[in-house]
């Protein structure tokens, strides 16, 4: 990864301008052709720096609502559990944490009815007294936006 | 949304053609003339339901080695001046109030990214301490378990 791909995967995280020739706005920014762009790109999805780029959506605007989940699930059905989990198709982020509710995960749904019955299925499927969701109140701040120039 | 907005969305979830002029490539695609693609997309822009169209990184490959979620029992008369000035750290990407349940009395969450882990944790130490919360929490995370886009319809 070199000084232009950093610029580039900035821009990128940006987001492509929505207008005729997206990359020659970039190619003039960074002083590279909109060919070599499209080449760097490629090859920073290859080297999986790049995990995917396309359409991020608002999910709430799109009409889905998502909720954050934790739970403690014990080790010997967490494999299981796991699996339950990623199965739903809008469970979009699950991760092993460390602490007593080792499993976080996002779920969105078109409807809470959707949403209670899941989570009351992952209780009584694998026996677990402890799944709680912890509703967004408010927020503070949502931007991903990692920067490759900076420290 | 109409039909074509439908399939616009789909291709939209999937990566975007590696090619020169990748709106046209989607024009191509759905038969209609990049012009009309990219009306579209500026629509669905201006309706806040596309928020953009680039790239999200695998963190873990791009030098953020330290990827946590912190969350802080936050006084409730204090919940609004922490959640800003957490907000202003380049460390934090996501902060939000949840609601606490009986067993997790955590109400201000942040998601904190660093290129290692004791950055991480000098700021949330320090930021505890100057600010007198008293409960805190660091949770690493072990394992990615799963990360994709939501699919629509």
């Amino acid at each position: 990864m070199d000084n232009a791909d950093r610029k580039l995967i900035n821009l990128l995280q940006e987001g492509l301008p929505l207008e005729r020739d997206p990359y020659g706005v970039f190619a003039a920014k960074l002083g590279v052709s909109r060919e070599e762009i499209v080449e760097r790109t490629g090859a920073l999805m290859r080297e999986g720096i790049i995990r995917r780029l396309g359409g991020v959506f608002d999910s709430g605007a799109m009409g889905y609502s998502s909720m954050l989940v934790g739970a403690h699930v014990p080790e010997d059905i967490f494999g299981d559990a796991a699996r339950f989990v990623n199965a739903h198709p809008g469970v979009t982020h699950n991760y092993r944490r460390s602490g007593f509710l080792n499993m976080w995960f996002t779920l969105s749904t078109v409807c809470d009815e959707e949403r209670d019955a899941f989570l009351e299925e992952l209780r009584l499927r694998f026996d677990l007294s402890q799944v709680f969701p912890f509703p967004r109140l408010r927020s503070f701040k949502l931007r991903v936006f990692f920067d490759m120039e900076g420290a | 949304m109409d039909e074509l907005d439908l399939r616009l969305v789909a291709e939209l979830q999937e990566n975007l053609p590696l090619t020169v002029n990748p709106y046209r490539t989607l024009a191509e695609r759905l038969g209609v003339s990049e012009e009309t693609v990219i009306a579209r997309l500026q629509a669905l822009h201006a309706s806040g339901k596309l928020k953009r169209i680039g790239a999200v990184l695998r963190h873990q490959n791009s030098g953020y080695a330290a990827n946590v979620m912190v969350v802080f029992k936050a006084p409730p008369d204090e919940m609004e001046r922490l959640g800003k000035l957490l907000a202003e750290s380049p460390l934090v990407s996501h902060c939000y109030e949840r609601a606490p349940c009986a067993e997790w009395p955590y109400t201000l969450y942040a998601m904190m990214h660093g290129r290692n882990m004791e950055t991480i944790e000098e700021f949330v130490s320090i930021f505890a301490l100057e600010h007198g919360v008293e409960r805190f929490d660091i949770l690493r995370s072990e394992e990615e378990l799963k990360k994709s886009s939501l699919s629509f319809f």
